[in-house]
């Protein structure tokens, strides 16, 4: 069943600026990330999606609801959680949740029930009942996501949820983020300029660059091992790079650590059996991975400086299949 | 002994002052700062020293690091203790305001003028030689050439944030005081500006930026300073700093052709304390991170077990950060 | 002996996870019901810590007054055997007790209605409204009656307690029941006069303005400039024109609309006004269609 399809979206805002440039993709349920680059692509998007802006030309539809006509359908069954500041100060955390609760439909009692467990899933406790205008940065974040759970939606879209939180709060944040879409079963599309975050929470992405389409692929399409091992000893690097070049295996470093061309299996051993042998002390020997990051990088990747001579520099390994070995 | 008029009376036992026998001409010196408001302490006798290259400053929300950079760059007064610039005070010392760029979170930018003109504002009042010139060399450098004759009122988030920084730089300052810079830019204007501080640092500039975002921070800074509650908790490389965390434990993930048999034998190492089997991996707890470092590959290969993968589990500034946030 | 009931050994976790919502799920009606009941308190303070009471309970208090102590005196009178006296001093009275109150009225719509329009724009809140199944004109049309109906309020406690005391304060209660019954429909139909119009045009200002004080000042102006104006223009010789602004102006619209209500003629200071006082009632129903549209479209087009 798709979740959200556009087709040929397309946003400008006057002669000059164009958020959305002929869009078209088609995403299934999960927890989907939305990454932008170069101008106001995904928050547009996210507007469009909630029937808050009109595009320029073009269609969407959420659940298989034409975003133009049924608008108000689609509301129904999803919850927003804007990126700016939205709270009265002078409300509760509470009366506000309670209050657009009830302006989704919920009866009086049940919306008041609903806000009490939903503020307990958020994690705000006694300061419920006080004046918003008294809470940190991450409470409000906090009753922005509950607002948007209250009435059950079926599809949340959190516009960067973490915004201003400090790194605790982040954390518990993201964790919240992935139990909502893991263990309450809510389709979520997380819009942030945060790739780490999206590599941590998300198992889908959608990267927009100058309002086209940049990539939509799961996560693991871009997080796939590269056929480069690491290897990292505290001291003796170089003894190290020495053997291992000895040894036959194609070497490079990139400062830290010494990377090594993963062919096949054997280089594993290779490694093992140096490191022993020199009596060095193994830090860490991991595959390298491809990052997000990688998406947004100009021009190729610098290839490492090669360290033994006559052995050509390791930073094609990229581009060969990945080696995903043990089981 | 007799304290000099000029100590602070209250202080029971003055610690030897690290900058006392002579000034320290480190681009960034704090030596004992605090600064309350009434009863608030927002920093609390911090002394540190930095020099080139980039250092991150950390630190829960309301720790105390806003206060921070604006003592360092001479627009707030410590209330106890020194703050060198060069090995000068830095409050209120227009010589000193030249030798700094400050790139403040919250401070609005005027609206109405154009980024072009906010910069050359920023030029003008730092009596640059040159304004036009150095205006659009700051300009190129955030890659904001496009918008520059734009309103600010205009621009997005991270348009703004860019503004600010070349505004910071036109006067091209060595030391540079950064707070959350990265704040609303896109991923490929963060990586581009991540590139642009290495740049800077690595010719000779002192950066100190502020940010929540540890992944960041951890790729770009040399080392950190972390803050808590008005406090320095700790400061350096993070790596370091988790070395020296003896009492909490090491723990590493193995995984390997034989986790189990492999398991068996690492519990019969000293350094060992604990393994863990889990579905794809193995995870090891050690009491001493280079006495397991050094065994791990002979215990491997002893054991006819090839390795896939070792790795600390909790090497990260993340792991790092929290452990020193929530120690009492 | 009654049986005991079996102690089960067993223990029980009580899964507190997530909960799906099986419930109702009400339409618009209730959508826009819930919004109306949240601005009529919200322009009384209610729900929103004490700051925001003062303002409207002082306004409102000022509005009550009047019609508190005419009751306090006939109360104390009827001991006396005094009523009849008081009675026909006719200081204040159900025809005049609008105009009476008149800039109390005004006042307290110039404080509130920015509460309603303004915090919403200010605070950033209509995305969260306007991301749920509530249209745009929902809002809006919520939010005026809400506070339509808070003005209304103010103007019909007073009247109220004026009926109440004089029926329930006489010798004759029946008799005085039916001798002041004819008051109500002018008094019902005066007051829905001024709520709609002193209501919808203050509306209309917070929803254009955002800053509060802008806002006030703003009704404010809108209430008493007219009548300056109109003062001058007259002053100068012009009765058209300031037959024109009496006809428009909040203020003198609703003297003409109390006139033609309660069977009497316009005060001396119209002498230069000579139209049927049913323009003046047209007057209003044009006026507040205009305001309503206003502020439709105002929120119809505002991008959050």
């Amino acid at each position: 069943m798709t979740l959200l399809s556009t087709t040929a979206l397309t946003k400008r805002y006057g002669a000059s600026i164009t958020a959305l440039d002929e869009l078209t993709f088609e995403l299934e349920p999960g927890i989907v990330g939305l990454v932008g680059s170069n101008g106001a692509g995904k928050s547009t998007l996210l507007k469009i999606l909630l029937g808050l802006l009109e595009p320029t030309s073009g269609s969407a539809s959420v659940f298989d609801l034409d975003v133009a006509t049924r608008g108000i359908e689609i509301r129904e069954l999803v919850g927003y959680m804007p990126e700016h500041d939205c709270l009265p100060p002078d409300m509760s955390a509470t009366d506000v949740v309670s209050h657009l609760a009830q302006i989704s439909g919920l009866p009086r009692s049940a919306a008041r029930e609903r806000t009490a467990e939903v503020l307990r899933h958020v994690g705000l406790y006694e300061e419920r009942y006080r004046a918003i205008g008294g809470y940190s940065t991450g409470m409000k974040q906090r009753v922005k996501l509950a607002q948007a759970l209250v009435h059950d939606p079926r599809l949340l879209f959190l516009d960067e949820p973490t915004n201003g939180l400090d790194p605790a709060g982040r954390d518990e944040m993201l964790e919240l983020i992935r139990r909502t879409g893991t263990e309450f079963g809510i389709a979520v599309v997380v819009a942030s300029h945060l790739l780490g975050e999206i590599e941590r929470v998300c198992d889908h992405l959608v990267a927009i660059e100058g309002g086209k389409l940049l990539r939509n692929a799961p996560l693991r399409a871009f997080t796939e091992r590269t056929g480069t091992l690491a290897v990292e000893v505290e001291d003796g690097r170089d003894r190290l790079a020495e053997g291992l070049a000895g040894r036959g295996l194609r070497v490079a470093s990139d400062g830290t650590a010494i990377l090594v061309d993963l062919v096949d299996e054997t280089p594993f051993d290779v490694v093992r059996d140096t490191v022993a042998e020199l009596g060095l002390a193994l830090v860490r020997m991991e595959q390298r991975r491809h990052r997000l990051e990688d998406l947004f990088r100009d021009g190729p990747d610098a290839a490492p400086a090669p360290l033994t001579a006559g052995a050509p520099a390791a930073g094609g390994a990229r581009d060969r299949a990945p080696l995903e070995p043990g089981r | 002994m007799t304290t000099a008029p000029s100590e602070a009376p209250e202080m029971a036992v003055p610690a030897p002052s690290p900058l006392a026998a002579a000034p320290s001409t480190a681009p960034l010196a704090v030596d004992r700062v605090s600064r309350w408001y009434g009863n608030v302490v927002a920093v609390n006798d911090i002394s540190f020293e930095i020099g080139a290259g980039i250092t991150g400053l950390l630190g829960p929300n309301g720790a105390g690091k806003s206060t921070l950079l604006h003592l360092l760059a001479g627009l707030l007064q410590p209330s106890s203790g020194r703050v060198l610039v060069e090995g000068r005070p830095a409050w209120r010392q227009p010589e000193v305001y030249r030798r700094l760029g400050l790139v403040p979170e919250r401070e609005a930018v005027y609206p109405f003028l154009t980024g072009r003109e906010f910069v050359d504002v920023a030029a003008r009042l730092q009596g640059v030689a040159d304004p036009r010139a150095a205006t659009a060399r700051a300009i190129a450098t955030v890659d904001l050439e496009a918008a520059a004759d734009r309103a600010v009122g205009t621009y997005s988030k991270g348009m703004r944030q860019r503004v600010k920084i070349a505004a910071a730089l036109v006067h091209e300052p060595p030391i540079l005081l950064l707070d959350e810079p990265f704040n609303g830019m896109d991923p490929r204007q963060r990586l581009h500006m991540m590139d642009l501080l290495r740049t800077m640092a690595e010719a000779g500039r002192t950066i100190l930026f502020s940010s929540h975002i540890l992944e960041e921070v951890e790729r770009v800074a040399d080392g950190i300073l972390v803050i808590h509650a008005g406090r320095l908790a700790a400061s350096g490389d993070f790596r370091e700093i988790r070395r020296l965390m003896t009492d909490r434990p090491h723990t590493f993930r193995v995984r390997s052709s034989d986790d189990r048999r492999l398991a068996a034998s690492f519990m019969a190492e000293p350094a060992v304390f604990g393994t863990e089997l889990r579905d794809d991996r193995l995870s090891v707890q050690v009491s001493e991170f280079s006495a397991f470092t050094r065994i791990v590959a002979r215990v491997a290969r002893d054991a006819g077990v090839r390795l896939f993968e070792v790795a600390p589990t909790d090497d990260s500034l993340e792991s790092v950060f929290e452990y020193l946030v929530s120690r009492r | 002996m009654t049986a005991r009931p079996p102690i089960t050994r067993a223990g029980s976790i009580y899964d507190l996870g997530y909960r799906r919502y099986e419930g109702p799920r009400l339409g618009r009606g209730h959508a826009v019901r819930s919004l109306i009941g949240h601005s009529l308190r919200s322009t009384y303070g209610i729900g929103r810590g004490g700051r925001s009471k003062v303002a409207p309970f002082v306004f409102g208090g000022m509005a009550v007054l009047p019609a508190v102590v005419i009751v306090g005196a006939l109360t104390i009178a009827s001991r006396f055997g005094a009523e009849r006296a008081i009675e026909d001093m006719q200081v204040i009275s159900f025809g005049n007790y609008f105009s009476a109150v008149n800039a109390i009225i005004a006042l307290f719509c110039a404080a509130q209605a920015p509460e309603l329009f303004g915090r919403d724009q200010r605070h950033g809140v209509l995305p969260l409204y306007f991301a749920r199944a509530l249209r745009r004109t929902d809002y809006a049309v919520g939010r005026l009656v809400g506070f339509w109906l808070g003005v209304l309020v103010l103007l019909m406690t007073p009247m109220v307690i004026l009926f109440l005391g004089k029926v329930l304060l006489s010798m004759d209660i029946a008799g005085a029941f039916g001798a002041n019954l004819p008051n109500v429909p002018p008094v019902v139909a005066q007051a829905l006069v001024i709520s709609t119009l002193y209501g919808g045009l203050a509306m209309a200002v917070s929803a254009y303005t955002l800053r509060r004080a802008y806002a006030t000042a703003g009704i404010i102006a809108l209430f008493v400039l007219p009548g300056l104006v109109t003062g001058i223009v007259i002053g100068i010789g012009s009765s058209g024109i300031g037959t024109a602004l009496t006809l428009i102006a909040p203020n003198t619209v609703i003297d003409g609309t109390n006139a033609l209500f309660f069977g009497r003629e316009l005060g001396a200071e119209y002498f230069f006004v000579d139209v049927p006082l049913q323009l003046f009632l047209v007057s209003t129903i044009v006026e507040v269609a205009v305001v309503v549209a206003l502020i439709v479209r105002r929120f119809a087009r505002i991008t959050t």
